[in-house]
């Protein structure tokens, strides 16, 4: 496994990534991120109370579309960032803690779809809450994503600090 | 003189570039002397001739790395002579902490990434609604999303002044820098004509209404220069 991931660290595809293909990855990354961990945020914001007097739960399923672009915007990038040093993200911890955060979040705010947005009239109309156990699970999604966002930075520096990429 | 001063000071930056496992803090502060050399409208043609230009003075004098290294502190106080408000900015506290703490990058990043994420999350979510997603989504309501969206704003304002206070040079004089605040506050501007020109009638604006032509270019305007913020900022570190 390691043989093969070393492999791909040195193979000529993974430094046309690390030199100028580059910046374009990260910019799809951080786009991603806005339209997935935004979007969420705000479906489980509602979830949590914002806006309950007019905003109906229901409808806000509809953005649900742009939540998935914005997630395999970031998969694939994701997977193109990984290419450049598959070697050291394997073996770093807060890699392995980012991929758990967005595992966790994915599969809370798959659970708390199925639970609430999916149920159609119910909850169709403004002004209706979300029961505790959902806004529980709204709650520890939008915890799993933000964390996400910081493993993610703090990551960045433990292993391109030698590509420079630094300011900004 | 200025001009050998600021040639070694760029050819000090290019080798530290070079040798490109610095760290990327250190990589920035030097490059931001070349740059400034650059910027300032010294006479310093490429970095190519800078260097030619440096080799060949310490070709028939050998240079010491004490004077490479009063030739360095010249440079910087030569550049913070010239621009005294980026000088206030720079010896701030938060402008220290920034640069002697070792994690307030990633700490801050961190905060800028989550601020952009309440911030981009209400705009998108009222963008796409005026432009037809969610219509069942009634406008009016989804606008108590905005002080989210302002207190998202006020974090990256305040992360963003840390950043730029770390190293003044490396942002002022940075294209895609200057491109992001330029598209910030064209974005700023978008919403405010939203605002005032097309979405005065708040409360006829319910669920299963379609947006005017205009709003809808409007939003459609504001989400293309949303992610061009977003991609300007990106590029900073590599330009």
């Amino acid at each position: 496994m390691d043989h093969l991931l070393l492999a791909l660290q040195n193979s000529q595809f993974a430094y046309w990534l690390s030199q100028g293909a580059f910046p374009p990855i990260i910019t799809v990354h951080s786009a991603g991120m806005a339209l997935l961990v935004g979007l969420q945020g705000m479906i489980n914001l509602r979830v949590l109370g914002i806006g309950r007097k007019g905003l109906p739960i229901a409808a806000m399923r509809r953005f649900m579309k742009y939540v998935w672009i914005g997630f395999w915007m970031n998969l694939c990038s994701g997977i193109l960032l990984f290419s450049i040093y598959p070697d050291k993200y394997v073996h770093n911890t807060l890699f392995r803690f980012k991929i758990a955060f967005i595992v966790a979040g994915l599969v809370l705010g798959a659970v708390m779809n199925s639970t609430l947005l999916s149920v159609g009239d119910e909850y169709g109309a403004a002004g209706t809450s979300a029961p505790a156990r959902t806004r529980a699970l709204a709650a520890l999604s939008l915890a799993c994503w933000i964390s996400a966002i910081v493993a993610g930075r703090y990551l960045a520096y433990s292993t391109f600090a030698d590509i420079g990429a630094s300011a900004g | 003189m200025m001009h050998i001063v600021l040639a070694a000071a760029a050819s000090v930056a290019g080798g530290v570039a070079a040798a490109g496992h610095a760290a990327g803090h250190l990589v920035a502060s030097t490059a931001s002397v070349a740059g400034d050399a650059v910027a300032s409208g010294h006479a310093v043609a490429s970095s190519a001739s800078a260097t030619a230009a440096a080799a060949s003075s310490s070709a028939s004098s050998a240079v010491t790395d004490a004077q490479l290294n009063a030739q360095y502190a010249a440079a910087v106080a030569a550049k913070e002579a010239a621009y005294p408000i980026l000088r206030f900015c720079k010896y701030t506290a938060v402008g220290a902490w920034v640069r002697n703490s070792a994690w307030a990058f990633p700490f801050l990043q961190s905060w800028h990434f989550i601020g952009m994420t309440m911030l981009l999350g209400g705009v998108f979510a009222i963008d796409l609604r005026v432009l037809g997603v969610a219509r069942a989504v009634p406008l009016a309501p989804l606008h108590r999303f905005l002080p989210l969206v302002f207190v998202g704003f006020g974090i990256n304002l305040i992360t963003g002044i840390c950043f730029f206070c770390h190293d003044p040079w490396v942002y002022a004089f940075n294209i895609s820098f200057r491109i992001k605040m330029l598209l910030i506050l064209l974005a700023g501007l978008n919403a405010l004509w939203f605002r005032l020109g097309v979405f005065l009638d708040l409360e006829h604006w319910g669920p299963g209404i379609e947006a005017s032509r205009l709003a809808k270019v409007i939003s459609a305007v504001s989400i293309v220069i949303w992610l061009a913020v977003i991609t300007a900022g990106r590029y900073i570190a590599f330009t």
